[in-house]
């Protein structure tokens, strides 16, 4: 990738941006919803017309929805994401309180998959049409169909309730507290990905080196791993990375569940609130990391695989 | 051969930094058990992200619930008011009272408790207050004067009050040290049995014991809070993750716990009723199809079954536990489905077209019933349509969220609408009773009775007790005759601990949660 | 007729796949006959059953028949999601079609829309969408149709952009064909068999997004016939009444199942290319 073309994604990112954070005001103006009010149902209290409008005024919800987006964009340029209408905290910090445990979740569901979906793909690949390939296939079609919200359900019965094996609770420190929800986000990828890379190694055990390879006399094993595995792996980066960038926003039903405290669950407790600055902030976030995870994935493809840096030459 | 090392290299750099974020997770962690002395875990839901007092009415709930803060006085299961903070007071003519403060009283910093710092705090609130948090509604003062000297406070109020004490028993008057820097949305200092240590709304919170409480011994050293969805409430506290956890709303999870020795459910009558307002301008305001829809209803079904006990029933809109004469009240409208049947029959709404559904001169007798996701309430709305289509009328349910609910509401859009609102808040009915005096900006139903707005008016002026729980039992009586409204019920309170808690009860007024009663167990 | 046969004998696995859904759509038209009680009647005094002879699946919270609401909610949930695919794949055709084959600004448009719904947290823009106008199954729809059609638009792009440049193609333009015929005749039938494999495989997982949303409340509201729905209103009953979550979580199951396995086997029919 030249510098001509990062300049030009670069931009892009940028203007894709600004394009979401405009929908996401006109959404949330266009919302009925009002956070000043729903505070005051939160707790059971009556609040006058007259106290709803001062502190309308107060968050500066009465100006025209350009004069706010306007306000609210100067202020992000420099660096200045808000402070949100239901706790007064600024949104930036709120954000990033939630980023470790997010980060945590996301490389333990991905490692967790692949240590699953990678030897069982080969596996599958490697023993095609015998009955280890159909169960393979068998397993990875209930994970690709099972509703994880209702894996996550059963784990929790089960595994934390019947078992007392893990806790329930999936704040706070400690490693245990990750695994349950880590294990239902990888159930389903793994499904997805075990699915990937058998066919990505089929491909693979079809292509002319591999035939080269027997010829010159290697053993099955050796071209298996020395050769296939590397080669086959390579298409799944940008899966991966597709993959990542959804998981750093948070994986709102599992989180849900799990109450773990990441980025996904707040988002749906901002949005119940109608906390229009932290949503902002929120989908903001998001689009930027999911951008810019594709960008290094499409960067790292033209590293890893030199055909492509040729073809870019020629 | 050079790919393989270079994904390698990569799966090396993922399985660190997993098991490098793992072990700062994991050398944190069970530092806080058994060494440093007992620790309370207690599980509950956040429902609030402040403890600032003047934030919310319920960042000031909080504060005192988890044992941070205290008020001048605090309530008594009855609703009455019994001394904390302050030991004596006085007042002539119910406009000026004298407040003293208790000797010996200290913040959790050590700071001395006195009436200047009283003040102070209660300036800071007057100032900053935002949000549902209005002190003024409460108390309306013209001044306050502390005398350090005597120790006492003194508070002249613009209009008389009849008894300022349970007003000042309200969370919202929280007495906390505003001296230095203060923090009181994060690290607010008060009186209270435990001091905050951190605090992170959406996911833990840690206090310790305050060394310089001034009401005897506090059992727990440590106190771990962690903030937990409704419905994992009950599953950690089976899973052992906590100890203590209040409220469990889902109903079938409470069955299990009572029915399990291992638990103790301690289940107190609370201070909250569950109604459904009846728009009078409507199809319900025909006081015929009013009374045959209190007949339809089987309260007691709904209230053990639907909502497996969450409620307790009854016919008035205050709950039976207060003391305003609940045992005299007299409901003409029993459920009775042959009864609600044959007095729509009597006044001729038939179902004249065979479709199941009675008609009113020539119309559909169809209702429009709002409701939202609070308590259970919208299974109370659905168990009322299918009783109301047994006696041939039918109620189509719109559950939103409570926000548009509220707007429908003003807006008067709905003919039931679900509501569950605290009775007396500060120990006194008398705001909440304004629903449905004619006068009212409260009124969202359109309910108008002149013999009601009369005894409504002589509460202003009444400041007998006595006196005036007589006129609030009139008040619930010509509510219930004139079937004006829809009673769920009186929405239970619980608190659920281990056994190796004791003490923990759950008190009529949902302030306090984490006491000194709280202590553990033998 | 013969053709019908011979298709089938050749596509065995396919065949029967497609008996299949043509079986769930069956139950679904016909819930009525085949649900033994009315799904939306209730019968307080009887709530939470334990599966019997009476109640198959035993009863929810307000005493009503779980077998009868599983089979209702396929009402919901089949012609939600098919009509979801549906969006999804004439909307993604047409623009990634449009983008592909004028190129320049029109491309540029279409691609920075797509890349902005492709970075956009579906589920917050679902429930956006849901505050808006209020929850409900259809606006789940709608906004997790805003946020997918840019993965099949990405396809039907490059699809045309690797024929775009064809001598056949110059040729039509040379020879005066007109825009509209050039696409229809030329780009859509080079486009249409690919994009009908992904919207065939993406039934399921549509399936399973939607009964996400419904899960989360944001979807199907009270009292419908859901599956979502159904297993969010079980979960509270999740230790004492686990039938109300274990029948809905199955039936999406299976039926996700089915499609997916669909999918898969159309993908044999038409692209022969893999294995």
């Amino acid at each position: 990738m030249s510098v001509k073309q990062l300049g030009r994604r670069l931009l892009q990112i940028v203007i894709v941006l600004i394009g979401i954070s405009f929908f996401t005001f006109i959404l949330t103006y266009l919302a009925p919803g009002d956070p000043v009010r729903t505070r005051y149902a939160a707790s059971g209290m009556v609040p006058t017309e007259k106290e709803l409008q001062e502190e309308r005024e107060r968050l500066g919800l009465n100006d025209p929805v350009l004069v706010q987006y306007g306000r609210w964009l100067g202020k992000v340029l420099h660096g200045d994401f808000g402070t949100s209408y239901s706790n007064g905290k600024p949104v930036a910090e709120l954000l990033s309180v939630r980023l470790l445990p997010t980060l945590k979740l996301a490389f333990s569901a991905l490692i967790l998959m692949l240590l699953v979906a990678v030897p069982l793909g080969m596996l599958s690949a490697v023993y095609k049409n015998t009955w280890v390939d159909y169960l393979v296939r068998g397993v990875t079609f209930l994970g690709v169909s099972i509703p994880n919200f209702w894996v996550g359900l059963i784990l929790l019965y089960v595994v934390a309730l019947k078992f007392s094996l893990l806790p329930v609770i999936s704040t706070g420190d400690g490693f245990e507290k990750i695994i349950l929800p880590a294990i239902t986000l990888a159930f389903a990828m793994a499904g997805k990905y075990t699915r990937q890379v058998r066919t990505a190694v089929l491909e693979e055990l079809n292509k002319d080196y591999v035939t080269g390879a027997r010829a010159r006399g290697m053993s099955e094993q050796e071209i298996l791993w020395k050769q296939v595995f590397p080669n086959a792996l390579l298409p799944l980066i940008t899966l991966l990375g597709l993959s990542l960038g959804n998981l750093l926003g948070g994986t709102a039903v599992v989180e849900v569940i799990f109450t773990y405290p990441g980025l996904g669950n707040l988002a749906v407790q901002a949005i119940t609130a109608y906390d229009y600055s932290l949503i902002q902030g929120y989908v903001l976030w998001v689009a930027l990391i999911y951008m810019v995870i594709n960008l290094l994935v499409d960067m790292s493809y033209t590293f890893v695989d030199p055909r492509i840096r040729r073809n870019e030459r020629g | 051969m050079k790919k393989m090392k270079k994904f390698l290299g990569i799966m090396l750099a993922m399985v660190m930094a997993v098991t490098m974020l793992a072990g700062c997770g994991g050398s944190s962690k069970e530092s806080s058990s058994s060494d440093n002395g007992k620790t309370l875990k207690f599980g509950c839901f956040s429902y609030s992200e402040s403890l600032d007092p003047a934030n919310m009415i319920n960042s000031a709930w909080c504060s005192s619930r988890y044992g941070i803060g205290e008020c001048l006085f605090k309530y008594k299961d009855d609703l009455s008011v019994e001394n904390t903070i302050c030991d004596e007071y006085s007042t002539e003519d119910n406009k000026t009272w004298v407040f003293h403060i208790r000797d010996g009283v200290k913040f959790s910093n050590g700071n001395d408790v006195t009436p200047s710092a009283i003040k102070a705090c209660w300036d800071v609130l007057y100032a900053n207050k935002t949000g549902s948090s209005n002190p003024s509604k409460f108390m309306d003062y013209e001044s306050i004067t502390p005398d350090d000297d005597a120790r006492t406070l003194t508070i002249v109020l613009k209009q008389a009050k009849a008894d300022l004490r349970k007003d000042l028993a309200y969370p919202v008057f929280v007495i906390l040290d505003v001296s230095g820097d203060y923090d009181l949305a994060e690290n607010p200092i008060g009186t209270g049995p435990y001091a905050l240590t951190s605090f992170d709304s959406k996911t833990k919170a840690t206090l310790v014991k305050n060394k310089y409480y001034w009401n005897g011994e506090v059992p727990y050293d440590n106190v771990e809070i962690d903030f937990l969805s409704e419905d994992n409430k009950a599953l950690a506290l089976q899973n052992g993750d906590i100890n203590l956890v209040e409220n469990v709303t889902s109903t079938s999870d409470l069955d299990t716990l009572k029915k399990d020795d291992n638990f103790n459910v301690s289940i107190g009558q609370g201070v909250r009723t569950g109604f459904a307002y009846i728009n009078e301008k409507g199809i319900l305001g025909d006081d015929t199809l009013r009374q045959a829809v209190q007949m339809a209803l089987d309260h007691k079904t709904m209230c053990e079954v639907t909502v497996g006990g969450l409620y307790t029933e009854g016919i008035s809109v205050l709950p039976s536990s207060l003391a305003y004469g609940y045992d005299n009240l007299k409901n003409p409208y029993t459920y009775n489905v042959d009864n609600a049947k044959k007095l729509l029959d009597d006044a001729g709404y038939k179902d004249t077209d065979g479709d199941g559904i009675r008609e009113m001169n020539g119309k559909k007798i169809s209702i429009n019933y709002i409701t939202y996701e609070n308590r259970r309430l919208s299974d109370f709305a659905q168990a009322i349509q299918t009783q109301l289509a047994d006696i041939g009328i039918e109620a189509k349910i719109n559950s939103m969220d409570a926000d548009r609910e509220w707007n429908k509401m003003v807006a008067g859009e709905y003919d039931l609408c679900d509501s569950n609102w605290i009775t007396v808040g500060n120990g006194d009915p008398t705001e909440y009773m304004a629903n449905w005096y004619g006068k009212s900006d409260a009124n969202f139903c359109n309910y108008k009775n002149a013999e009601y707005d009369k005894l409504y008016e002589q509460l202003d002026t009444e400041f007998d007790e006595a006196k005036r729980a007589k006129i609030i039992e009139q008040l619930q009586q010509i509510l219930i005759n004139d079937a004006a409204v829809i009673v769920h019920g009186y929405y239970n309170s619980s608190m659920i601990s281990d056994k190796t808690v004791s003490g923990a009860n759950i008190h009529t007024a949902d302030y306090y949660w984490l006491t000194t009663e709280i202590a553990p167990a033998k | 007729m013969q053709k019908i046969l011979n298709f089938i004998k050749k596509n065995k696995q396919f065949s029967f796949f497609f008996l299949l859904v043509i079986l769930l759509i069956f139950v679904a038209v016909f819930a009525p006959v085949i649900a033994p009680q009315d799904p939306y009647v209730s019968d307080l005094k009887n709530a939470l059953q334990a599966p019997n002879s009476e109640h198959w699946f035993g009863t929810d919270k307000l005493g009503r028949d779980i077998f009868s609401r599983v089979i209702y909610a396929s009402r919901i949930s089949l012609p939600a999601t098919l009509t979801l695919v549906a969006i999804i794949f004439v909307a993604g055709t047409i623009l990634g079609t449009l983008a592909g084959y004028f190129g320049g600004w029109v491309d540029a448009v279409i691609m920075r829309l797509s890349d902005m719904m492709i970075s956009f947290p579906g589920m917050v823009l679902a429930i956006a969408v849901a505050g808006i106008m209020g929850a409900s199954i259809k606006n789940a729809v709608i906004a997790i149709a805003i946020v997918s059609w840019s993965k099949y638009a990405r396809l039907a792009r490059s699809l045309v952009m690797k024929i775009r440049h064809e001598d056949y193609v110059y040729a039509a333009i040379v020879t005066g064909s007109k825009t509209g015929y050039i696409l229809r005749k030329y780009m859509l039938p080079n486009v249409i068999p690919t994009l009908v494999i992904t919207a065939a495989t993406d039934i399921g997982g549509m399936m399973l997004e939607l009964a996400g949303l419904s899960f989360l409340g944001f979807g199907a509201k009270a009292p419908a016939a859901e599956w979502g729905l159904m297993l969010n209103e079980g979960r509270t009953y999740m230790q004492n009444a686990p039938w109300m979550m274990i029948y809905p979580g199955l039936a999406i199951f299976i039926v996700v199942v089915i499609f997916n396995l669909l999918g898969d086997s159309l993908r044999d029919v038409l692209d022969v290319r893999e294995e």
